[in-house]
């Protein structure tokens, strides 16, 4: 959310003066998270290994790319709530495509769904402005409605791993010993940040999220690139649910109803983008994301049931606000 | 500027992955160790089953790691827990699954690994051989639908609220109901989805009873329906028994408006002594005196205001002052 | 101002939502006419009761261009609170703690937006978690019955009891809603709140004491949720720890399809109340004509964005 009127100083706060308070805008993250695995292999045990770092890795990657859909949104000045619902809709759309047989088209088809949904959000904040929310928050109703309603809530099975190996490999397929589906997560992590940081439509992202009025002003389109953005937003979630039916070699109805929403939009945020948008770039939302999925993994191990987690998760999202706010002021 | 930070990116990339490699290698284990996995820790079932679990491995001498995958939702987390628990190694695997074709895959690697592994109650879709100790979902909707034809004659509507449509044990459930109730043209079924809460249930009861004030019954799938379902009949104005409620387990107080009339029969299997079969099983298996595929089904039975004080408790609960 | 002929000359953005409204009812009654049985509007009314005060709190922090995400967990947390209070306490005091528990969790979001600065929306997130956090690890997820027969008879009088031919709640929540409706018409908060809503800055520039009024809104906020939870949790009688799952979305869709515009600065009691009766006779309208559970999910996300096409065509012209 911008609200209207309200000056962002993004200038300011992208860290332009000189000094350790600078220094610490851009890599503070990365201290508070090497802080973090220091603290977790002294007192979780078996977290300081390869192994379990790869596998928290390969869980993260489903999440990235939601995380970064997200990432664009909150940039440019918005929010996507509908990110949830999107992956249980693409997952169950692609599922259904791959079991009758086709599984690069299920991809295709889980991709296709996502942007369309991305496309009427799109639609509804740039050409009849609603706000974001509002209209997210009734794609999340509606989408996870959907993805209930076409099997009566049940999931669809049958897909034989033998017939779908290939696609299958994309989730649970390893290369040289890292799972895939880390390497693809990392090539749209760069792709992103190419998209942001080396183009004119990144630009516009910026410029968007620091002042809408001005950003309009300046000539920018802002409907078309709402559609865009929200396009490529539905887009990512299209990705994660079909990889996540790749994973599963299932469409579960329910499977985004968990922590996606609330890890995409938590990752954006810990990892020290601006909630109101303008500033930050992807590099900070991955490293949020591997904050919170470590910081779990860590309690994971160390016995904490999940609803302590939870009240952890909290408190630290919470702090990491305060002081991201204290950065801005 | 741009090659300074990719610099900082791959330096730090490089000391992650050092930090993992030194780690390596700094994992062991002396007792058994076993793997208890739910869905859902926070529902009362599971947590009367913990005890059980905990108290079988004590006795057995094993240690046991519980993961809770924190909701139904969650099968990326809970995959994420099993490839987790199969890199630390583990002996044995007591699983019950978050969504039952979604973890095929992981338990299917599972199995092709060789580790034991016994599929509690919440079952896991996989073809291949596996130890497998499950509720009768089947039986229980036809012991509902048996009591209230019984008691309704043959003739008579009735409600029933099989919970989430997500959850596989509810489909069972209701496959059971339907089949059964099928056989008297003069049952009339209305079915209501809806998530496992008591308002949830109050306000669909309350709601159905206004459109058919002649239903006779309500079956239910879970102690918060029944209380809904109970509180909505008794706001209607009909006495204990007007409406029969035929629910399953005894927690949340069913126990008390049983005694009251207002819920006629419930419907019980004895879960914690599941729990402590399931560690048997896996310990065995572990042992090589149990070998795959078998398949246990426990007994489920009804209980009603007659008999509520008559049958075995202890394999359904557990003493007050534990706690997880 | 040119005069508009016809269709259009009907004000649709004002009176859209209550037309639509009628028309609903209409076709509820035509569909089954047990759905206006006075038993079915007073057991609807109740339940809307619980609703409109959870409605109002949120209303209160969007009115600010706020939202409150932790009422919610607040409910359950309340709703395990006050039995486990009743216990020990009996059941006035018990259910007054109980009550207040929801208080400080809104009083600490409003510390924390309002003096700290944190967004409202990542604020009363962390709270989601804290609080829903918190009531699970004390419960262990386990529903808190055993009230002794004096206490649930006291209590379910709160919950499901009349006062003549209304249902309590319903009294409490036309009282509460008559204080809310003074309080934001005739008050200088009330003035404030608005105010701070439409045009912050100028707001500021006035002197308006942004802090000490978001820390008075997220207060009521929680303050409404747990009385909403309360008298959930009276009818009843026990203390669920998931109470308040379902109601986080319908407090928010019930103040947006009342007419309290998101952006803030906008709205009031008469559209709480509006919203209110949306949701709570579209959901009983629904079960009793016998619509599927699955399509109820979809029609209420396909109302809430129609109301609020309608509230930004409103704001647009």
């Amino acid at each position: 959310m911008n609200p209207e009127g309200v000056p962002v100083h993004s200038i300011q706060a992208q860290g332009k003066f000189s000094g350790w308070h600078a220094r610490w805008d851009r890599y503070g993250i990365l201290v508070i998270f090497f802080v973090l695995l220091v603290l977790a292999s002294i007192g979780a045990p078996h977290f300081l290994s390869f192994s379990n770092f790869l596998n928290v890795l390969q869980t993260m990657s489903f999440v990235l790319f939601v995380a970064l859909g997200q990432t664009l949104v909150i940039l440019s000045g918005g929010m996507d709530l509908s990110h949830g619902s999107l992956v249980s809709l693409s997952c169950m759309a692609t599922a259904a495509v791959v079991a009758a047989g086709h599984p690069w088209l299920g991809l295709l088809a889980g991709l296709s769904v996502g942007a369309f949904c991305g496309l009427i959000n799109g639609i509804l904040i740039g050409i009849v402005r609603l706000n974001a929310i509002i209209a997210t928050l009734g794609m999340l109703y509606i989408s996870g409605g959907l993805a209930l309603y076409f099997t009566d809530g049940k999931s669809i099975s049958g897909i034989d791993v033998n017939k779908v190996q290939g696609f299958h490999f994309l989730a649970e397929g390893k290369l040289f010993h890292i799972p895939f589906v880390i390497y693809l997560a990392l090539f749209f992590l760069v792709l992103t940040h190419f998209l942001l940081r080396h183009t004119r439509f990144g630009n516009h992202v910026y410029a968007l999220g620091g002042n809408e009025a001005v950003a309009e002003i300046a000539g920018i389109n802002f409907s078309r690139m709402k559609i865009v953005i929200f396009v490529l937003s539905g887009l990512s979630c299209g990705m994660a649910g079909a990889l996540l039916t790749a994973r599963m070699l299932t469409g579960e109805p329910q499977v985004g109803a968990g922590t996606f929403l609330l890890e995409s939009i938590g990752a954006v945020v810990v990892g020290g983008n601006d909630i109101f948008g303008g500033v930050g770039n992807v590099g900070r939302t991955a490293i949020g994301l591997m904050i919170l999925h470590f910081l779990g993994n860590a309690l994971n191990l160390m016995g904490i049931s999940t609803f302590s987690q939870q009240v952890v998760v909290g408190v630290v999202v919470l702090l990491f606000c305060y002081f991201g706010l204290a950065r801005r002021r | 500027m741009e090659r300074k930070r990719l610099m900082m990116m791959f330096v730090f990339g490089i000391l992650v992955a050092g930090f993992g490699l030194a780690g390596e290698g700094l994992v062991s284990a002396k007792d058994l160790q076993i793997a208890v996995m739910v869905p859902n820790g926070v529902d009362p079932y599971f947590t009367a089953k913990r005890y059980g679990y905990e108290k079988e491995c004590e006795k057995l001498g094993a240690k046991m790691l519980f993961y809770d995958a924190g909701g139904y939702a969650n099968v990326n987390k809970q995959i994420g827990q099993v490839e987790d628990v199969l890199q630390r190694g583990i002996d044995g695997i007591i699983f019950g699954a978050t969504s039952t074709d979604g973890t095929v895959p992981v338990i299917d690697k599972v199995i092709d690994k060789k580790i034991p592994l016994v599929i509690d109650n919440l079952d896991s879709a996989t073809k291949k051989p596996v130890l497998r100790i499950m509720k009768n979902g089947i039986l229980v909707g036809q012991l509902r639908a048996v009591y209230i034809v019984d008691r309704l004659k043959g003739s008579g509507k009735v409600l029933l609220l099989p919970g989430p449509s997500a959850v596989t044990l509810c489909q069972e459930e209701y496959q059971g109901f339907i089949t059964y109730a099928k056989h008297f043209p003069g049952i009339k079924v209305i079915t209501e989805w809806t998530a496992s809460s008591p308002d949830a249930g109050m306000k669909t009861v309350e709601g159905i009873l206004q459109a058919n004030p002649d239903l006779k019954a309500i079956a239910t799938f879970s102690p918060p329906l029944t209380v809904g379902a109970c509180k909505a009949v008794q706001a209607s104005g009909a006495k204990p028994g007007d409406i029969l409620v035929v629910g399953q387990m005894l927690d949340a107080g069913i126990d008390d408006y049983m005694r009251k009339g207002w819920v006629s029969a419930t419907v019980m299997c004895d879960h914690i002594e599941m729990a402590r079969e399931a560690v048997r099983m896996v310990v065995r298996q572990i042992k090589g005196e149990l070998k795959p595929p078998q398949l246990v089904l426990i007994d489920h039975y009804l209980v009603d205001r007659d008999t509520l004080d008559k049958f075995e408790k202890s394999g359904s609960s557990y003493p007050k002052e534990w706690r997880r | 101002m040119k005069r508009k002929k016809g269709l259009a000359s009907f004000n649709w953005s004002r009176h859209g939502t209550p037309l639509a409204f009628g028309l609903m009812i209409i076709v509820f009654a035509l569909i089954n006419p047990a759905f206006l049985s006075v038993r079915n509007l007073s057991q609807t009314l109740r339940q809307g009761a619980i609703l409109f005060l959870i409605v109002s709190g949120q209303g209160l922090a969007i009115l600010t261009r706020g939202i409150d995400l932790s009422q919610g967990s607040v409910m359950s947390l309340v709703s395990v609170a006050t039995i486990s209070s009743i216990y020990i306490l009996g059941t006035y005091w018990g259910s007054l703690v109980g009550v207040l528990f929801g208080g400080l969790c809104g009083f600490i979001n409003g510390v924390l937006i309002g003096y700290l600065r944190i967004p409202p929306i990542l604020a009363t997130l962390g709270m989601l978690f804290i609080a829903l956090g918190a009531e699970l690890v004390y419960t262990g997820g386990v529903t808190l019955t055993n009230l002794t027969d004096v206490d649930q008879i006291r209590l379910f009088w709160f919950g499901g009891g009349m006062l003549g031919p209304v249902p309590v709640p319903v009294v409490f929540a036309v009282f509460t809603g008559l204080i809310l409706y003074f309080v934001l018409r005739c008050t200088m908060f009330g003035r404030h709140l608005y105010f701070m809503g439409a045009n912050p800055d100028a707001a500021r520039m006035v002197g308006v004491k942004a802090n000490r009024v978001l820390v008075i809104v997220y207060t009521l906020s929680g303050l409404l949720a747990a009385l909403g939870a309360f008298f959930l949790t009276a009818r009843l009688s026990m203390g669920f720890p998931h109470l308040g799952e379902a109601w986080l979305v319908l407090s928010i869709g019930g103040a947006v399809l009342g007419g309290i515009s998101i952006l803030g600065g906008e709205g009031g009691i008469w559209e709480a109340i509006l919203g209110t009766l949306v949701i709570v006779f579209l959901d009983n309208g629904l079960i009793v004509s016998g619509v599927s559970s699955f399509a109820r999910e979809a029609i209420i996300g396909c109302i809430i964005i129609l109301a609020c096409m309608a509230s930004v065509i409103r704001r647009r012209s």
